[in-house]
């Protein structure tokens, strides 16, 4: 199962964050922290997998900007791996090269991308079209 | 009016820019984050400290900044303390102590905490300071560290390639929300649920207010606003009315577009009418949000046609 879904930058500065188990608000910054600093600290040869506390860190870095998922250990890691990059792909493919500032300026659509493949922890969608397809209709009502 | 240019320009966020290698001004960083060649006219000079007017501008938002040549702590002003929202700073990498030299900032930036902390160096150095080395004070600081001249440059094959140098430093000084940020009109990908998000936010606490507060819908329609605050000086029983009269305007425009013939572009219409009374809705009080829900629900159902008996007597009170 997954726990979260984390955004950060190299500044360690979380820029989306999304829980799907329950974390006291008081609890999330110390523990974003901890989590990006598991991450930042290490270098590029090294594994993506990171045993962290009593659960897994997976991270992928794309350009500044890190994605990291806590899953427990029955999850698999190879899995949300992917996932990780497919997230990334609909994001590019929906802001078409997607940037920092345009999940900054945009964060209601980045979660709506987000809810539609994970939902309670676990992937429910991969399909780049039919993850859109919610926002493409939203986006044209609203275009009239 | 030259008081109040001053004012402005008091506020204005500032980049505090600041080099701890002697070799290395400023003014070099500043003229690459400038992107030309010579240095614009410093708005102020203020004993060692220097001022540069500058611009940032993206696809969402332009934000006038200025960026300050600070060269030692003993120079950093009340007004430069209050501004400061980005700190970027040089270091000798070829030394192995160039990092000591910072530790006098490291006080006055965790006393400000600046939205944006960049550590600049020309590039890490095996006999120097080495990546490592800054890398770990970075993650210590919460710092980025950029290379103005990697030596292993990013690859570029990657779909996500890395930006390095100051091209680098412009992207963190973009990704910041800065106090004097204005937002580019069109450019909004998202569909508004922040902003109605927003809107009711605003509104609830606005509810708290005293009544003599405006009329709750001000604001998000503002060709209207002075229409509206004609009538809040009239009495308070007469806002009911007036949003009743907003309303039936709106309905009445309804039925216009659906009367005509049923083309496309009518119903296209049709749908962003809808929306916009939708946007007027959530920003209503909780009672007069469902009288008005009930009339949208009423007016659609007759704009596509159907029977006027099906609703008959389903108001509940009021005449619709």
């Amino acid at each position: 199962m997954i726990k979260f879904v984390l955004m950060v930058n190299q500044q360690g500065q979380t820029r989306l964050s999304r829980y799907y188990e329950p974390v006291e608000l008081s609890r999330r910054a110390a523990l974003e922290a901890a989590a990006v600093r598991c991450c930042l600290s290490r270098n590029k040869d090294q594994c993506s997998f990171v045993e962290y506390k009593d659960f897994r860190l997976v991270y992928r870095q794309y350009a500044a900007l890190y994605v990291v998922m806590g899953v427990t250990h029955s999850e698999n890691e190879l899995s949300i791996y992917e996932l990780i990059q497919n997230f990334v792909e609909v994001l590019d493919k929906y802001f078409s090269r997607v940037s920092e500032l345009d999940i900054m300026f945009n964060l209601d659509s980045v979660h709506v991308i987000l809810d539609e493949m994970i939902q309670n922890g676990h992937i429910v969608e991969t399909n780049k079209s039919r993850v859109l397809a919610p926002l493409t209709a939203i986006n044209k009502m609203v275009d009239g | 009016m030259s008081a109040t240019e001053e004012n402005t320009n008091m506020i204005l966020p500032c980049v505090l820019v600041t080099s701890c290698d002697s070799e290395f001004k400023e003014e070099e960083l500043i003229k690459q984050i400038i992107g030309s060649e010579t240095l614009p006219q410093t708005s102020e000079r203020d004993g060692t400290v220097a001022w540069y007017p500058w611009t940032i501008n993206n696809k969402y938002y332009t934000a006038d900044v200025r960026l300050c040549a600070v060269p030692n702590t003993y120079a950093v002003s009340s007004e430069i303390a209050q501004s400061m929202q980005a700190f970027i700073a040089y270091f000798d990498s070829k030394v192995t102590d160039g990092l000591e030299k910072l530790k006098p900032w490291i006080p006055v930036v965790e006393d400000i905490t600046p939205e944006v902390l960049i550590l600049v160096c020309d590039r890490t150095d095996e006999n120097g300071v080495t990546k490592h080395e800054a890398q770990q004070w970075c993650l210590g600081h919460a710092f980025e560290l950029v290379e103005l001249n990697p030596l292993e440059l990013p690859d570029e094959d990657d779909d996500f390639p890395e930006s390095t140098g100051v091209k680098r430093i412009v992207q963190a000084l973009d990704a910041n929300v800065w106090s004097s940020v204005e937002m580019k009109e069109g450019h909004n990908q998202g569909f508004g649920l922040m902003s109605s998000l927003v809107a009711s936010r605003h509104n609830s606490r606005r509810c708290q207010d005293p009544p003599s507060s405006s009329l709750p819908e001000e604001g998000t329609l503002p060709n209207d606003t002075a229409e509206q605050r004609e009538n809040t000086t009239k009495a308070d029983r007469q806002e009911d009315s007036v949003v009743d009269a907003m309303t039936d305007l709106d309905i009445q425009e309804l039925a216009n577009l659906t009367a005509g013939d049923a083309d496309v572009d009518n119903f296209e219409r049709l749908f962003t009418k809808l929306k916009e009374m939708k946007d007027k809705a959530s920003s209503l009080p909780h009672e007069q949000r469902k009288v008005h829900a009930e009339k949208v629900a009423k007016a659609f159902w007759m704009a596509i046609g159907g029977d006027e008996d099906e609703i008959d007597g389903l108001s509940s009170g009021e005449e619709s």
